[in-house]
């Protein structure tokens, strides 16, 4: 008689037990699903706001420059969303990690009008076909564009990017110092976000996709 | 033989340590046995080549070149079990030129230098990786092929010079 008042005491405490794991679970799932819908907030891995600006930036917007097939290249003609940055293929490291890791974010990101531009700050070695030629290493749509060097020189300057040709002695011949941002553009041409040439894969698809 | 080439190996790395948990345990003592004499063997060629060879390689690899560049960049891990020391040179066959660069990016800008030499603290290490200093390799004589193993062969201020294995990997490894 005493061991089933006992055993009933014990089913009560674990069934008070279960139900108060299933309110707390409850309420950990209710809290995450509201701080998963609040619109727009998209976080970095460091904690940066990764939300997309509601206007375009005060730089970048529209120019023409010759693309990797000896095309002129129009920016806002292309009516897709680009990620868009300064480069040249003699750079040995920063330069094929920086497309490598954009080639992953397409592979995360399945199907996509997303497109890469690759502008060369390096007029005088970059030839469209050297620049197809590298870009086709990678699993991705990319756009290599050149110009002259005042026509390169000016979308530098129009996006408030920098480069320097540095002669110093070494066997590559010269070597460019050279910026490092990663410029999200919207569909209008307008520049929404700057990247920077460390964020993760994560971090670019969070921004990549309020494109 | 080179011992010093034999541990940066990290296909070899890998069995190394497997030995020297046979070694502790026991279990299968002929074999065991059998290696760790040819371990201290070893050992004692690479002591009688240059005794003050202090510094170890490791994890050394190469990125694929991207056709039709020529250069490409190697990667590397010094630890130095020694007094203060520096990298001076490095030579690769496949390459006309290897250079030593320094990269620093500052307010986002990559600036990239040729430098004379590498430091490594007494005690310390000196890592060689992506979007940091590297060793630049110019003139390819070929096509680099992502797995397969070349040799560089590093230069110490120290006097010691050691050949070692680098991987080829991918555009994206690390």
């Amino acid at each position: 008689m005493e061991d089933a008042s006992r055993n009933q005491r014990g089913l009560r405490a674990i069934f008070r037990l279960e139900t108060w794991r299933l309110v707390t679970g409850l309420f950990c799932i209710l809290c995450m699903a509201f701080w998963g819908c609040q619109p727009g907030q998209q976080v970095s891995d460091d904690g940066r706001d990764l939300t997309l600006e509601k206007e375009p930036l005060p730089i970048g917007g529209d120019f023409t420059l010759t693309d990797h097939n000896g095309m002129p290249f129009r920016l806002v003609d292309q009516n897709r969303p680009v990620l868009l940055f300064f480069g040249y293929t003699t750079c040995p490291d920063f330069c094929p990690q920086t497309l490598a890791r954009l080639a992953q974010v397409y592979f995360e990101l399945g199907e996509s009008d997303l497109l890469t531009v690759f502008v060369s700050v390096d007029p005088g070695r970059d030839t469209p076909e050297n620049l197809k030629m590298y870009l086709s290493h990678f699993d991705m749509p990319a756009v290599g564009l050149t110009g002259g060097e005042a026509a390169v020189n000016k979308v530098v300057e129009q996006y408030a990017g920098f480069y320097e040709r540095r002669d110093e002695a070494s066997a590559a011949g010269y070597l460019i110092d050279h910026s490092l941002y990663i410029y999200a553009v919207d569909r209008t041409g307008g520049v929404r976000f700057l990247l920077r040439s460390t964020d993760s894969v994560k971090n670019i698809l969070k921004v990549v996709r309020q494109l | 033989m080179d011992i010093w080439s034999q541990e940066e190996d990290p296909s070899r790395g890998s069995a190394a340590n497997k030995r020297n948990n046979g070694m502790v345990k026991f279990s299968s003592f002929g074999p065991v046995f059998c290696l760790m004499i040819v371990w201290i063997q070893v050992g004692i060629w690479g002591c009688g080549e240059s005794s003050s060879r202090r510094v170890i390689v490791e994890d050394v690899w190469v990125r694929e070149n991207i056709p039709p560049q020529k250069i490409t960049a190697g990667y590397l891990v010094l630890r130095n079990e020694g007094e203060m020391t520096a990298l001076v040179s490095a030579r690769a066959d496949v390459a006309e030129v290897t250079e030593l660069h320094v990269m620093t990016a500052r307010e986002n800008v990559m600036q990239m230098r040729k430098a004379d030499g590498i430091t490594i603290a007494a005690g310390g290490m000196a890592t060689l990786q992506p979007g940091g200093n590297h060793l630049m390799m110019i003139g390819l004589k070929r096509d680099l092929v992502p797995g397969e193993v070349i040799d560089l062969t590093l230069g110490f201020q120290n006097g010691q010079t050691t050949t070692v294995r680098a991987v080829v990997k991918k555009v994206g490894g690390s």
